[in-house]
């Protein structure tokens, strides 16, 4: 590895690291605007100019590879100098209507000035007018003046999505930025480029207006909208004092993973966090009328109980996708515990939608395979056709649709359901709990390539739900059974496929279970 | 002062822009003597030649074929014909007049590189130019130069001409490459050159069409007897295209070792009569203004004018007398880099329209005093930060104007109103620097 | 696709044979110009450079962006005779605006503008590289040089005869 020395540190790099990445291994931030790994290099805006011993002339950091011996300034006099000069001239068409702008306190041109400029304007010309407040496509706004022209979004969308609808017209300081004529930017990757816009250039149908970014919770976590497990943070507010409404989750916007979604998301789990509260299940119910957790548990008990009494071969569970590893594993416990022995996760049920090849993947399910890996059994036609025809005494159903619920439920003597969201399922279900979604949980999910990655809490349960696994734990208390857990991550421990993992941890971007390491299922 | 013509000895012979023509002039006789040579010798000629990339940077020719690596698969020849560079006008007549000595140039450099393929990039204006060629490559392709089997050789050469449409960007050798490929005449980041990776990402030579033209005659000449016409480290005659205010503007060949002081007084004439030589721009619009007389007397080849503290560039010489308003002049010339800034990079496309902008206002009477020194210090932030020279372009006669003619522009400033460009003699007493 | 005639076609077919297989994209400079000249319209629609795209197999943004980047491709009508009056430097001091000051006299039109007769239009160019003749000013093919107030309105005159 080439050893190079930044602001008198010495480091080594990776041959073929660019000294953006270099610096940073050195704890020094060159500042950037059309730079980002996920794309190709375009060293137009000029912000990560270095200075390099022996160059005749700045270099741009981002297109410069680390070399044996290379001597970098990122804080030199020259170095600032050339930054001020480009914020300056970056600033002279820039409308710097901040209060108004939804990127105010995530914006790179806000975020460099003060770092790096500082500087009244010299520039009291009128500035280049634009067109503001552009629908270009269902999620995404342009506002051409705040443009600084980096083309990261054209590249986007040349490059990742493929689908072209942007481009840079004109040329000289009248150039702007532009849907192709007679296009719309509709495609299923759209979001990104408000996420790859340094500036309020780009912004977000849904987010826009909507919150100050200053006042939002990150969590990090992962998309539970299919089985690619795409790395995300969750936006989240729930402080009553610096909002209005009962909003809770704001956003989800991308975190790198080179190995499962890179820099991306699709726009379909992008704006997955508004099925969050949205028809949500509160309560706990007894044929669709709301009652008390406590009287819930103690009748699916009892339900439970006297199925297992005609025989246990008349009571199974259909546990879900939908749900953590631990929930799955607490479900297991119970069936276990209790000698049920039908359980099924219902691959063959389970939500499914559009793949394309890249992210979208058709399971839209986030955890099929962490229910492969623990051995749950996936189709559950078989034990709805005898549901359907008078072979089952008691089922307990776990977040699925179901096509003939009212069948089901009429030939059944107990139909337990567990629903995060009201259905008609769950309003057929005898006796319903209200279940945790996953951003209310601590737990994880494993993606389709078998990587375990960790689900963490971004709000607490709405109303009584609780999460699977405290379900199933409460439910075997009125079974006399001890809980076998007091935390999601000591059940994680006791998954015996996850078992390196949970000894190592998930890290932040998810390890393999070992049915991936051994390349199983 | 008879000088012996090569590049332009054509010119008046209308009959040589055809192949025939051309052959009965004993053209194609260097390409026959190239085809004997092998290619390695070829290139070692050109290098002994001190031949200049004419373009503008003034590069050893030889040199730069040297860069391309010597591997299989596509190679490319661009030939740069997109000439734009304010007071240039050699490529043209070079094309419209004599097409085939361009094209001799391109096989016998394709031969010497193992260059299969051959695009010259003309300006989209030049429609005259662009026929020219279009029936002189016609013509190779009849009569055995281009296509299979070059003059009964083995080598094989398509050479095919591409029109621009309006940027002078593109005159710029990647931002050629750029335009070449399809797209905006967007320059290309450096590293990697174009010798390395140019034309759809393979190993490129771009020259110009003057340095092109060249060739023919150093393998005739022979590389010894075509750099004793020059003088040290600059070989053969040179084109100087001279215009603006001078008794007889055109194009000129003339040994590299000519001054620029012989060359306006005892080959253009002088000044118009009545008035004096104010100032020179020596090569094209991007090189730093020269003061008249002080600053004239200078041989007209790359590096003396590099030493001189400007450039011999596209040897185009541009002349303002005492009546110009260098206030007027510098207004048009920034007008000219705003309005061709690809607008890729931040600094060349704010910057140039910004310090255009400024002289402008002072141009129009509305400047203020502060502006000249806002006006240089701006520069500084543009000058070697892009990713191009373009800023550089912009900056270099900005920074000459405003520093050798201070006391003019201060005086234009004072007197606070647009004044013509051909009128400041007669307006306001010039003091100080421009004053002769 | 019935923009690109048949004879257009031909000629589009020639013009693309010219660069690798893999590298259509390179021909929309030459494919937009006979489409600007011989197309009918003497300027580009979108569906023209629609069509020019779809031809080549490339993204139609990509014919957008070089259409607004050149100079010599445009999006709006031109008169049949559209005047390029160069005013770079040297055609400044040898006295452009005077010739413009003429042709805007006799012909009245501002920015862009075509006359009402369609036959012309006026655009202020850079430079056209004819440096030692100047002013300078071309008219599709035609180039005028050391041109004069009066010699300029000779040159439109004759234009108007001929169109």
């Amino acid at each position: 590895m080439p050893k190079i020395t930044v602001n008198g540190k010495e480091i080594e790099a990776p041959a073929g690291t660019n000294l953006i990445q270099a610096a940073r291994l050195a704890g020094a931030e060159v500042p950037h605007f059309c730079y980002h790994p996920g794309l190709s290099v375009a060293g137009n805006c000029r912000m990560c100019l270095v200075e390099i011993e022996k160059a005749p002339k700045l270099q741009i950091a981002c297109n410069t590879a680390v070399a044996e011996g290379m001597v970098v300034l990122t804080e030199s006099d020259k170095v600032k100098k050339a930054r001020q000069g480009v914020m300056e001239f970056l600033l002279l068409n820039h409308p710097i209507d901040c209060p108004i702008c939804d990127c105010a306190g995530e914006c790179y041109l806000q975020d460099y000035y003060m770092a790096h400029d500082r500087n009244p304007s010299r520039f009291p010309l009128g500035k280049n007018k634009k067109e503001k407040a552009q629908d270009i496509g269902p999620h995404v706004m342009l506002d051409k003046e705040r443009c600084v022209l980096c083309s990261r979004c054209v590249r986007f969308t040349d490059e990742i999505s493929k689908t072209h609808e942007l481009g840079i017209f004109g040329r000289g300081s009248t150039e702007e930025i532009g849907l192709a004529e007679g296009t719309r930017l509709d495609n299923d990757y759209s979001g990104n480029v408000v996420d790859l816009c340094p500036v309020g250039a780009l912004t977000d149908k849904d987010f826009r207006f909507k919150s100050r970014p200053w006042f939002l919770k990150e969590t990090e976590t992962v998309c539970g909208g299919c089985a690619q497990g795409c790395n995300i943070v969750l936006n989240t507010n729930t402080n009553p004092y610096n909002k209005v409404g009962d909003k809770r989750a704001y956003r989800i916007y991308p975190r790198e993973n080179a190995e499962v979604n890179q820099f991306w998301i699709c726009d379909e789990g992008r704006y997955s966090y508004k099925a969050f509260d949205e028809n949500r299940k509160e309560s706990a119910g007894l044929s669709g009328a709301a009652v008390t957790l406590d009287f819930a548990l103690e009748r699916m008990a009892a339900g439970l109980k006297k199925a297992m009494d005609q025989g246990k071969e008349g009571v199974a569970f259909l546990l879900s996708p939908q749900m953590t590893n631990e929930e799955l594993w607490a479900w297991k416990w119970l069936a276990e515990s209790l000698g049920v022995t039908q359980v099924a996760f219902g691959d063959d049920i389970r939500r499914s939608g559009k793949a394309d090849g890249y992210l979208m993947k058709a399971d839209k399910n986030p955890n099929s395979r962490g229910a492969q890996d623990q051995g749950i059994s996936g189709p559950a036609q078989a034990m709805l056709d005898r549901a359907s025809s008078g072979g089952l005494k008691a089922l307990i159903c776990i977040d699925h649709e179901l096509q003939d619920a009212a069948v089901v439920s009429g030939k059944l003597e107990f139909f337990g359901g567990i629903f995060s969201h009201s259905t008609p399922t769950e309003r057929a279900a005898h006796v319903s709990l209200s279940r945790a979604v996953y951003a209310e949980q601590q737990g994880s999910f494993t993606n389709m390539h078998g990587r375990a990655q960790r689900v963490n809490k971004a709000m607490e349960p709405l109303g009584d739900s609780k999460t699977g696994w405290e379900l199933a734990f409460l439910i075997g208390q009125r079974f006399g059974l001890a809980a076998p857990a007091a935390d999601a991550a000591e059940i994680f421990r006791h998954i015996a496929c996850y078992k390196g993992i949970a000894e190592e941890g998930h890290g932040s971007l998810g390890k393999l279970g070992l049915s991936a390491v051994q390349g199983a299922v | 002062m008879a000088t012996p013509l090569y590049l332009t000895k054509n010119f008046k012979n209308p009959a040589a822009a055809s192949y025939d023509g051309y052959v009965a002039g004993g053209g194609y006789a260097g390409l026959k003597k190239a085809l004997s040579m092998a290619p390695a010798d070829i290139i070692e000629e050109v290098k002994k030649a001190n031949l200049r990339g004419r373009g503008g940077a003034g590069f050893p020719a030889g040199v730069k074929w040297g860069f391309l690596p010597k591997t299989d698969g596509p190679k490319y020849m661009c030939v740069n014909a997109d000439e734009g560079e304010p007071g240039t006008f050699k490529d043209g007549p070079l094309m419209e007049l004599d097409p085939h000595q361009m094209l001799e140039g391109i096989a016998i450099a394709c031969y010497a590189l193992d260059i299969h393929t051959a695009y010259v990039y003309i300006r989209g204006e030049f429609y005259k130019a662009y026929r020219a060629v279009e029936n002189a490559i016609d013509e190779c392709y009849a009569k055995g130069i281009f296509g299979k089997g070059m003059m009964g050789s083995s080598f094989a050469l398509e050479c095919r001409p591409h029109p621009g449409a309006g940027a002078y960007i593109c005159g710029e050798e990647t931002g050629l490459i750029s335009s070449l490929e399809g797209k905006k005449g967007f320059p290309k980041l450096k590293p990697p050159f174009p010798a390395i990776k140019g034309l759809f990402g393979k190993p490129t030579i771009v020259n110009n069409v003057e340095t092109l033209a060249c060739v023919p005659h150093i393998m005739t000449l022979g590389a010894e007897a075509w750099a004793a016409l020059g003088c040290e480290k600059n070989g053969g005659t040179k084109l100087y295209c001279v215009s603006g205010q001078i008794s007889r503007p055109g194009l000129y060949e003339l040994p590299h070792s000519v001054t620029l002081k012989e060359l306006l007084y005892d080959h253009c004439g002088g000044p118009l009569p009545g008035r004096t030589i104010k100032a020179v721009i020596p090569g094209g619009s991007s090189a730093k203004i020269l003061k008249a007389p002080d600053e004239i007397d200078v041989r007209m080849d790359f590096d003396s004018l590099g030493k001189a503290g400007s450039m011999l560039g596209s040897a185009a010489v541009i002349v303002m007398d005492d009546s110009t308003s260098l206030v007027r002049a510098l207004d048009n010339l920034l007008r000219f880099y705003a309005h061709e800034s690809c607008g890729q990079c931040t600094p060349c496309r704010e910057g140039t329209r910004w310090i255009s902008k400024l002289i402008h206002d002072i141009a129009d009477g509305r400047g203020e005093s502060g502006d000249l020194d806002k006006i240089l210090d701006i520069l500084t932030n543009m000058v070697g930060n892009t990713i191009c020279v373009l800023a550089d372009a912009a900056a270099f006669p900005a920074e000459s104007f405003i520093k050798k003619f201070r006391p003019e522009f201060e005086e234009y400033v004072r007197r606070g109103k647009r004044m013509s460009i051909t009128g400041w003699k007669e307006e306001a007493p010039v003091i100080g620097a421009g004053a002769h | 696709m019935s923009l690109i005639t048949p004879e257009l076609r031909a000629r589009f077919d020639i013009l693309v044979a010219y660069y690798p297989p893999d590298q259509r994209q390179a021909a929309v400079i030459p494919l937009l110009h006979l489409m600007q000249e011989k197309g009918g319209q003497g300027f580009l629609t979108a569906e023209a450079q629609a069509a020019v795209a779809d031809y080549l197999g490339v993204p139609v943004v990509k014919v957008q962006e070089v259409v607004s980047f050149y100079t010599m491709l445009s999006e709006k009508k031109r008169g049949k005779n559209h005047l390029m009056v160069c005013h770079t430097l040297p055609c400044e001091l040898t006295g452009c605006e005077g010739v413009m000051a003429s042709v805007n006299k006799r012909l009245g039109l501002k920015g862009g503008e075509v006359s009402p007769d369609g036959k012309f239009s006026v655009e202020e160019v850079e430079c056209l590289a004819r440096c030692g003749e100047g002013p300078v000013m071309q008219v599709g093919e035609r180039v005028f040089t050391h041109l004069t107030p009066e010699s300029v309105l000779k040159a439109i005159d004759d234009m108007e005869k001929v169109s």
